[in-house]
């Protein structure tokens, strides 16, 4: 149940990140799976988050989300967004076993960036593995 | 479930601290944190109640150093050990790579050692994974109270309850005073290794 | 309640206006310039509904009544050339981000966002001067100019970037080529020598 990701998918998701979200003007993305490692991460370098944390709480967030999802009802939710004063971060689903944690501050608008991100996740699903 | 990145050389992995309420699962990240704080550039992150029991999950992670060119990097995890909050704890599990069993060596909690254990087995099987496979290392905790008069289990005794079927590497321990808490977490990090190794081939 | 009264006075605002008399009072002929204003007020409050959905989430539903909305406020604000130019420039915003969704260039979203809330000053500020309010919509047409350019830009940029594609696949195909003639060498060279050893040991 382990993976592996070679240079070649890495160097490519870096590339779809960089130029559809990190350009757009997003302060920070990072891709996780659900056990909360980080797989890929790019920032705009204005910033100097403790990504590995953020990893491990987003992981643990989404999965508590998920499971609050099931109890009312719901397969899961659609919007996943938390909105700060300077910062919001936005998550989503790729496959089912990673997510796409977007950071970004009020120079993006919500309702455009999950465009960009839906756009985002399909190119990228086609280069990670299915766990 | 471990990830390596062949880009950056790195191997990321998850290992969960598991056992009863209050038996020292935090503690022992505590002091681990303490011993390395200095090398380190942020915090322990502990997600906690007001009564300063583990509420989802701590975290800690681990850069142990290169092994054949690779960058070992352990994330290290507590979930919470009351009963109620067996939800959380199926959650942290998830993608777990090995496992320390915090076993509370006081002689009043044997059914919530024994209790702990089996909801671990539970909790594994929900993501299609086997105890007996799993890298696990057992601790018995608190070791040291035997000094101040508290009954405690003989090793024998936990051994018998814990470790008869899974003859894990098992040590006694104190995570108040360290004793045998690095112990732990290196033979945990050894056999987590062996076995990623294993599976990656 | 201070009224304009363009078309009696050709232009001039009338501040003071005559005390009323018993009788009962005759509509002023500015009266009539109210309604459309209120026309637009509520009209405004659809539109504004819609930029509140637009700040969560972006589809085709929204889009649609975005061009809509704008279109009517447009047709209904005839003759006052600032508030066309708004709405011409969110009607047109709407297109084009509804025709390329997520591959609108980056600024689309912000600049119609500007454009609403400039709109909506002009409308708010019922005294404004003409020249502030040509002055405003002017400063968003430039940006729409702007991004106008951009986009015509990258769109060229975008052709010449799929023809220099094309080039460079060539070129591997040649490479391919090439390797595959070096490869049917070796393997022809190898079987001479196996056919030379197996010769050998016959003897």
């Amino acid at each position: 149940m382990s993976y592996i990701l070679e240079q070649k998918q890495l160097d490519e998701i870096e590339q779809i990140l960089n130029k559809d979200l990190i350009d757009l003007g997003v302060h920070s993305v990072i891709l996780i799976d659900m056990a909360g490692n980080i797989v890929v991460d790019q920032n705009s370098g204005g910033s100097d988050h403790d990504i590995y944390s953020l990893a491990a709480l987003a992981a643990g967030n989404y999965g508590a989300m998920n499971a609050m999802a099931n109890i009312v009802g719901e397969d899961e939710f659609s919007l996943l967004f938390h909105k700060g004063e300077k910062a919001n971060i936005h998550f989503s689903k790729v496959l089912s076993d990673y997510l796409l944690v977007t950071i970004f501050g009020k120079e993006v608008s919500l309702g455009f960036l999950r465009l960009k991100v839906a756009e985002v996740i399909t190119k990228i699903g086609d280069l990670l593995p299915a766990q | 479930m471990a990830f390596v990145n062949l880009k950056k050389k790195e191997v990321q992995a998850k290992i969960v601290y598991y056992g009863p309420g209050r038996g020292g699962k935090t503690s022992n990240l505590e002091f681990i944190y303490n011993r390395i704080r200095h090398k380190m550039k942020n915090e322990m992150v502990t997600i906690k109640t007001h009564g300063d029991r583990t509420l989802f999950f701590d975290f800690l992670p681990l850069n142990i150093g290169t092994i054949k060119g690779y960058s070992i990097r352990t994330q290290l995890y507590t979930v919470p050990g009351q009963v109620k909050y067996d939800a959380t704890r199926r959650l942290v599990l998830r993608g777990v790579d090995g496992i320390v069993f915090v076993a509370d060596s006081m002689t009043v909690r044997r059914e919530k050692n024994i209790a702990s254990l089996k909801n671990l087995e539970e909790n594994l099987a929900a993501y299609q994974k086997d105890l007996y496979k799993i890298p696990i290392v057992m601790q018995y905790n608190k070791r040291d109270l035997g000094q101040k008069g508290v009954p405690l289990l003989s090793f024998a005794e936990m051994e018998k309850d814990l470790n008869s079927k899974l003859k894990a590497p098992r040590f006694g321990a104190s995570a108040m005073t360290g004793h045998d808490v690095v112990a732990t977490l290196k033979k945990a990090i050894q056999i987590t290794m062996i076995s990623l190794k294993r599976t990656l081939m | 309640m201070k009224t304009t009264s363009n078309e009696r006075t050709g232009g001039m605002e009338e501040k003071n206006r005559l005390p009323k008399t018993d009788q009962e009072t005759i509509p002023e002929p500015s009266q009539d310039k109210r309604q459309p204003h209120e026309i637009q007020l509520s009209a405004l409050q659809d539109l504004k509904a819609i930029f509140l959905a637009m700040d969560w989430e972006i589809n085709d539903q929204t889009l649609t009544k975005l061009i809509d909305e704008s279109e009517k406020l447009m047709n209904n604000s005839e003759g006052d050339l600032v508030l066309v130019a708004y709405f011409k420039m969110l009607s047109s915003l709407g297109k084009y981000i509804k025709a390329h969704k997520a591959n609108s260039d980056k600024d689309a979203v912000g600049l119609l966002n500007s454009v609403y809330e400039g709109m909506e000053k002009v409308i708010a500020a019922e005294e404004m001067p003409y020249r502030e309010r040509e002055r405003l919509v002017i400063d968003e047409i430039s940006k729409f100019q702007i991004l106008k350019q951009k986009i015509t830009e990258s769109k060229v940029g975008h052709e010449s970037e799929k023809r220099l594609d094309q080039v460079a696949s060539d070129a591997e195909i040649k490479d391919i080529k090439a390797d595959v003639v070096s490869l049917r060498q070796e393997v022809t060279e190898l079987r001479e020598e196996v056919t030379r050893v197996l010769e050998a040991l016959d003897r």
